[in-house]
């Protein structure tokens, strides 16, 4: 049988009576926890607006690979499940008290939820006219009969489409797996795209064909969209599934939103006492860069939108978690300790978690410090570190650790004084950030910022490489000449310093977050991503480049869209780091 | 570094702050009462999902009111909202004789928590337009406040949807608040 789209659908309400209420789940259970998810799908404030769309996550509490679970994100029984939630209130004078609060939500395990958004409304709309089950069982076997048969890309390709503009890269593919729908003989028509794939080592798929299909193809489609259709309720409810996205990158948010709304125009030192794992640059390291740290080092972090609709605050969440994986295509474990929305109901169980990101609008949580380490207020825009957070002072090990200059004024941003700075603090994450708002300012897309974000973390998981080889003599997160057979033979993969005193002043620099991330699931679901990638280069010679870069590319997948990247982008804010 | 100059300003005028929590059984009126104070107008309201909150200042007097849903399956939560709160509005819909055991229980769980001891506590016998309504007498008695003597405690009679002994009720409570 093949996977199901959606998995469950579920329908709770508020009954005047007795409060929140699940009502529904088809065509199983999917929890006993009847309570908690009819609280998080009638979010805070429901009754103020005539609807709300959340995001919530569900079954993270799945054993990790290393305690024993063999697969890494297949086959697990219990897959992590995005929901996608409507609530909406009817006003209905004829009714007890006035109103009837409903929500319905579709759980899946795609991370293109937001898509299902169109064919959720008409559902819901029909539920409140006849509040059957049928309504949900209409649309769970609506959505899983779209058809979705998807060109087969490979990492380098998805890579490659999403920094592209062009709308008809890869368009062979499509044709090719709209071929197989209908097979037709076919022949060869876009040659200058294999050129260009040929120089990056990508192999394009069957030879591209002129079949009956390729003319509609070409018209006005755009390749980073697969287009189908789902029928619900005799409508034909147009798809863009979106074929370029990353790994943990889920649903609909702007990275830039995020970004704008936490950078203050003129930045001050922060006051909260030093904490190594988040003031990378001290007093004056910008709130995104602190953002960046909290979710590198697994911090608590909340979004507060007090009295804003709970999908405000899910959206902020999506993008913290693009944020800290480096646009979902770096590093992994954001989502499933990523709560977009959640409230008093839920924070019995955030409190068990170590780390999370959570989002919420009941401005109670900024008076509870002792629930979180990092607030996030998206309405002043101003990030707060708890008074109660674990305090982390530099350690004496890292020589440069703690030693920041307070009396340096803040001209950071003003660009003349900038690079003049003493150097001995500034790991160069003020300059990075300085070039993402400028690119901002001069209105580069949502890709190009993520793209620049994805480099960043890369970067940053390459220098942790470095690192651990310094201070333990060994890394497992990392490609070097003991752990890779012939390494100088096929590899070039890392980073690259203009002098030795660069290099030991820039790992000093980002020992202390590099030593919090080490504590953390990203770390270790790198480890194990690693163990296999090294693996397979150990079997290199029994195995085609092709076959590799297919299946275990994270790491080559970096480099490679590096190369790329700083060819693409004239402000490439990575210094050196190359591919041989 | 120095106090804020809000907080100096209040300083000097006698400007006091109270956190104020009301709950109550669901449909007792705890919104419309919160609307009332707020906007000096009787709203249509419908249940609550999850809470209100309203900043209501009445005699230099800032009250930081919360209004927390009132339903069965969500009193559960109210407990979240103890830590901080200086007084307690518990509303009771004076017709509703049925519930009002139920109504006492609930109060007096509330009340027995730790975070909630140094609370003052104000009852609305709300609905007293209604016919049939209990009396605040008889709502004093029905919820065994009697036993209760460790804490100021004050039954008023109130009609949130006029207005009536609301502001009493906040007058009340500005005048026992201990100063912080």
């Amino acid at each position: 049988m093949a996977p199901q789209h959606v998995t469950t659908i579920l329908l709770a309400e508020f009954d005047i009576d007795q409060g929140s209420v699940l009502t529904h789940q088809y065509p199983t259970n999917i929890t006993s926890d009847n309570h908690v998810l009819a609280e998080l799908m009638l979010p805070d404030g429901a009754h103020l607006r005539p609807a709300d769309w959340t995001i919530f996550f569900l079954n993270q509490t799945k054993p990790a690979p290393w305690n024993g679970n063999k697969a890494l994100t297949d086959n697990v029984e219990n897959p992590l499940l995005y929901v996608l939630n409507l609530v909406r209130t009817n006003h209905d004078a004829s009714i007890r008290r006035g109103a009837a609060v409903k929500a319905m939500a579709i759980c899946t395990t795609r991370q293109y939820l937001h898509v299902y958004k169109p064919v959720l409304l008409l559902a819901l709309e029909n539920y409140f006219k006849d509040p059957s089950i049928e309504v949900l069982k209409a649309l769970y076997e609506s959505v899983n009969s779209m058809e979705l048969n998807p060109p087969d890309l490979s990492p380098y390709e998805r890579m490659i489409l999403r920094s592209s503009d062009n709308k008809e890269l890869f368009i062979e593919k499509f044709e090719a797996a709209a071929g197989e729908e209908v097979p037709t003989p076919t022949t060869a028509t876009a040659s200058g795209k294999v050129d260009m794939a040929h120089g990056l080592g990508i192999v394009v798929g069957q030879t591209p064909t002129q079949s009956s299909t390729a003319p509609a193809m070409a018209k006005n489609r755009d390749c980073q969209f697969y287009e189908t259709k789902v029928v619900y309720d005799g409508i034909k409810i147009p798809i863009r599934v979106p074929l370029s996205i990353n790994l943990e990158e889920i649903g609909e948010f702007s990275l830039i939103k995020l970004i704008t709304t936490f950078s203050p125009s003129s930045p001050s030192p922060s006051p909260h006492p030093f904490h190594a794992h988040l003031d990378s640059n001290g007093p004056n390291t910008h709130p995104i860069m602190l953002l960046m740290n909290a979710l590198l080092t697994g911090k608590r972090i909340i979004f507060l939108g007090n009295g804003h609709p709970a999908g405000d605050v899910a959206n902020f969440v999506l993008a913290a978690c693009a944020l800290g994986s480096g646009s979902g295509g770096v590093l992994r474990g954001f989502p499933e300790r990523a709560y977009p929305y959640t409230n008093l109901a839920g924070i019995d169980h955030l409190l068990t978690c170590k780390g999370f990101i959570a989002g919420v609008t009941n401005q109670l949580f900024e008076d509870r410090t002792a629930w979180w380490d990092v607030l996030c207020n998206i309405d002043t825009g101003k990030i707060t570190v708890s008074k109660d957070i674990t305090p982390m002072p530099a350690s004496s090990s890292s020589q440069n650790g703690g030693h920041y200059d307070d009396t340096r004024p803040t001209t950071l941003f003003s660009g003349a004084s900038a690079t003049q700075t003493s150097g001995k603090h500034d790991n160069g994450d003020n300059e990075f950030m300085a070039d993402i708002l400028s690119a901002i300012q001069a209105h580069y897309g949502e890709m190009m910022i993520r793209a620049k974000f994805q480099d960043y973390v890369t970067r940053f998981v390459q220098l942790a490489s470095q690192f651990e080889e310094q201070t333990y003599g060994q890394t497992t997160i990392g490609i070097n000449r003991t752990n890779t057979p012939e390494s100088a033979k096929y590899l070039g993969t890392g980073l690259v310093f203009t002098d030795e005193s660069s290099r030991a002043r820039e790992i000093a620099a980002n020992a202390n977050r590099i030593e919090g991330w080490r504590g953390t699931t990203s770390y270790k679901y790198l480890q194990e991503t690693g163990k296999v990638y090294i693996r397979s280069l150990n079997r290199f010679e029994r195995n085609t480049y092709e076959r590799l870069a297919r299946e275990y590319a994270l790491q080559e997948e970096n480099s490679i869209k590096q190369h790329y990247f700083d060819r693409l982008s004239a402000s490439a804010s990575s210094v050196g780091s190359a591919s041989a | 570094m120095g106090i804020p100059l809000s907080k100096a300003i209040a300083k000097i005028f006698g400007n006091k702050e109270m956190r104020i929590l009301m709950l109550g059984l669901d449909a007792a009126g705890k919104t419309t009462i919160l609307y009332k104070l707020k906007l000096n107008q009787s709203v249509t309201t419908i249940p609550t999902v999850g809470f209100n909150v309203e900043t209501v200042v009445y005699k230099n007097v800032k009250f930081n009111v919360w209004d927390v849903g009132g339903q069965d399956k969500i009193r559960p939560l109210w407990r979240h909202y103890y830590t901080g709160t200086q007084g307690l509005i518990f509303v009771i819909d004076s017709q509703d004789r049925d519930r009002i055991d139920e109504a006492r229980q609930e109060l007096h769980r509330i009340i027995s928590d730790r975070e909630m001891k140094d609370c003052l506590l104000l009852v609305f016998a709300n609905k007293q337009d209604l016919p049939g309504a209990m009396t605040p007498a008889e709502v004093t008695e029905r919820l065994q406040l009697h036993t209760m003597r460790e804490r100021p405690w004050y039954v008023h009679p109130s009609c949130a949807t006029t207005g009536e002994g609301l502001f009493e009720g906040l007058n009340w409570m500005s005048q026992n608040v201990k100063s912080k």
